[in-house]
């Protein structure tokens, strides 16, 4: 494998990576530099790469695995997805139904939406939504059970419904119509 | 069923939950309606996100990825440098030594032990300096890079061949061991200062004294062997062994029980007794009058002068030689010009090999036991111009392509080695280089102890053997890759090779260079072969 090999594959995949950067550090975070350094640790660990695997999947691995190190860092990770945060809100029955996140429709919106969550919902929503990880492999990346992934994704997209309803007015009164 | 919990649907949704939870789920959603409709609304929220999230990917301008240089790039670039060092510093001092390192050519004839000696005598010179700013910066820079390149292949060896470094690791360690659990007349005692070491008059030590230091004076006793390097070398009590002293100036007015190897710019003997033979190699020997060697003396240098008394023979190699004392045995010398003085005596005959005849002075005074025999050599012209040079170059290129063939026929895998690249090349030089090195400093370090003493003999014969055939696999490799298409028949590539390599070991300057470089890659690719091969059988 030579530098221009893996110099086609950065092109390729750099946009994806850094969307992914951006997602799961926040807006505050400098994605820039964190895909730049997921790409240098792909450059570094390019001989173990196998080239008959599909790359995206592989250094989507190490973006994951590069953002959750620089959470970690940031503040103790491991209590970001503590099994018992929220512990005591029940997983209760829809309370403005699906229709903000539907009605919103906009891109946009909903991607700043996403942003503005909090750590311990964004990060599963960006890598089961955009990063399209299982539940294991969800599971696996934050070292939390896969029952506990399917707990937070639900709530994350509960407090999603939420935001999206609080910043579409006319939502709002739809919803509480119904 | 009652009907699941929302959290159950959003998992449902995501394809999490296991397939019996799945299919009864589905059977549920056939007969709950709004079950079915929180699914389908799940279902459009998750594609919807998923769309949302996907479509709006960043549109900027793309940075240039530009790798920040790793650790093991840096080593590579390390080594490369410290190749570029040693060979620079090595073309140097092959220009600026007086003792030339090997001639390309000696590794094709028979001795090519002597070239490693050659090569390893060089080395020690370089340590003590030569005495100008650029001559000392030279050999340290040289001994710095081959450090280096001996560090950075043990690195690699711990990284890649952890087996084998450990192997080595211990070997060192039980060798350490043997050395300090010798019995106490064996035993060595290693001094080291950067200014200087005295073995004060009082001072008796009961051991075999190894001294590296820049001024080294023993006014004691050692009862064992004595190893100086130093800039300077004094000796003014008594040695029980051995001594071999290398320095700029070697003065030696003590007794000493064993032979004397001496090797420095000047080295000037006063007033001593040696039991046995005295070895004088330097630019000036002198003996004076009040000396006595109890053996055979042999003196090298550009001048050497004897006035004191060599009870058996005296073999004279140099520009001038002088005879002011006496011989007991036969004299030979090999000179531009001889002198024996008025007082001089030889016991026996005086063989004398000179330029003119004229050139030896026979004083009237001197007397000569035996026949006095004069031979005239006359000045060799370049020997570019002698037939015999050109005789010599094919007779030792067959010598060594009839030796390839024998050497691939019994072992098919040495034309068969490759080279992978920059890395690979460094790391075979590397180890070429440490195995030319190292393989002689511990052989000299076993014969000191008893029980090394063979096996040192085995493994530098061995390691003369590998010198010779290193030139011939790397010749083989050259000449693989001028005719690739010649992989599978060795004839051609193998005499290509070596007509390459006899023609550039030649050139005036870099020959000598290129012929180290040779050696090292050769040699280094027979340590992998060894390596690989009993590896293989270990793992068997």
């Amino acid at each position: 494998m030579t530098m221009a090999a893996f110099d086609a594959l950065y092109r390729e995949h750099y946009r994806r990576i850094l969307g992914l950067c951006r997602r799961m550090l926040g807006q505050a975070a400098d994605a820039e530099d964190a895909t730049q350094e997921v790409f240098m640790r792909g450059f570094r660990a390019f001989n173990s790469y196998r080239s008959s695997d599909p790359f995206g999947p592989w250094i989507g691995t190490i973006a994951t695995n590069h953002c959750i190190d620089v959470l970690r860092r940031q503040r103790r990770a491991n209590d970001i997805f503590s099994e018992d945060v929220d512990s005591s809100e029940s997983a209760g029955p829809l309370e403005n139904g699906v229709a903000p996140l539907i009605q919103a429709g906009n891109a946009e919106r909903i991607n700043s939406a996403v942003e503005a969550l909090p750590e311990q919902y964004r990060i599963p929503i960006v890598l089961a939504y955009y990063a399209d990880a299982s539940y294991e492999e969800i599971a696996d990346s934050l070292g939390i059970s896969t029952s506990h992934v399917g707990v937070l994704l639900f709530r994350g997209k509960k407090k999603l419904r939420q935001a999206l309803a609080e910043t579409t007015p006319g939502l709002i009164s739809d919803t509480e119509e119904n | 069923m009652t009907c699941p919990t929302e959290l159950t649907c959003s998992s449902y949704v995501d394809g999490a939950v296991s397939p019996a939870e799945a299919s009864e789920l589905s059977r549920h959603l056939e007969s709950c309606p709004n079950c079915r409709l929180l699914v389908e609304h799940l279902t459009v929220e998750r594609d919807l996100l998923r769309l949302a999230m996907q479509t709006a990917t960043a549109d900027g301008v793309i940075p240039a990825f530009v790798p920040r240089p790793t650790i093991s790039r840096l080593l590579v670039w390390l080594g490369w440098i410290s190749l570029g060092i040693w060979a620079l510093s090595t073309s140097w001092m092959s220009l600026a030594s007086t003792l030339s390192l090997p001639g390309w050519i000696s590794w094709l004839s028979p001795d090519a032990l002597g070239t490693g000696i050659q090569f390893f005598v060089g080395l020690l010179l370089n340590v003590t300096g030569d005495g100008d700013t650029f001559g000392a910066i030279m050999p340290a820079a040289r001994s710095a890079a081959l450090a280096t390149l001996a560090l950075l292949a043990f690195g690699w060896l711990i990284r890649h061949q952890p087996g084998r470094a450990a192997t080595m690791g211990l070997s060192l360690t039980v060798f350490g061991v043997l050395l300090s659990a010798a019995p106490e007349s064996q035993a060595i005692e290693i001094r080291r200062d950067d200014d200087r070491v005295i073995i004060q008059a009082s001072e008796v030590i009961d051991d075999t004294l190894i001294i590296l230091s820049e001024d080294v004076i023993i006014d004691g006793e050692v009862t064992g062997d004595v190893i100086a390097l130093a800039e300077s070398v004094s000796i003014r009590g008594r040695v029980g062994g051995l001594l071999i002293a290398i320095g700029e100036t070697v003065d030696l007015q003590g007794t000493v029980a064993g032979s004397v190897f001496a090797i420095g710019e000047t080295v000037s003997v006063r007033d001593a007794e040696f039991a046995a033979n005295l070895f004088g190699v330097g630019e000036t020997v002198t003996v004076n009058a009040g000396s006595e060697v109890g053996g055979n003396g042999v003196v090298v240098g550009q001048e050497g002068e004897i006035a004191g008394q060599i009870s058996q023979d005296l073999i004279g190699v140099g520009d001038g030689i002088t005879l002011l004392g006496s011989v007991g045995g036969d004299m030979k010398t090999l000179s531009r010009s001889l002198e024996l003085a008025a007082g001089a005596s030889v016991g026996g005959d005086l063989n004398a090999t000179l330029r003119k005849s004229e050139d030896a002075v026979i004083a009237a005074g001197a007397t000569i036991g035996g026949e006095t025999n004069l031979t005239e050599r006359p000045e060799e012209p370049s020997r570019y111009l002698q037939f015999e040079f050109y005789a010599g170059q094919i007779i030792g290129l067959l010598a060594a392509f009839v030796t390839g063939l024998v050497l691939f026929r019994l072992v098919p895998e040495l034309a068969a080695v490759q080279l992978d690249g920059g890395t690979a090349a460094l790391t075979t030089a590397g180890i070429g280089a440490v195995a030319l090195i190292a393989t002689p400093a511990l052989a000299i370090a076993a014969l000191i102890t008893l029980i090394g003493a063979p096996v040192a003999i085995l493994t530098l014969l061995l390691w003369g053997a590998c010198l010779y055939f290193a030139g011939i696999v790397t010749a083989r490799f050259v000449g693989g890759l001028i005719l690739p298409a010649h992989q599978d028949r060795p004839i051609l590539p193998l005499l290509l090779g070596l007509s390459i390599l006899v023609i550039l070991g030649n050139l005036p300057l870099i020959g000598g260079p290129i012929g180290l470089v040779v050696v090292i890659i050769g040699l280094g690719m027979i340590v992998q072969w060894g390596r690989e091969n009993w590896g293989r059988r270990l793992a068997d």
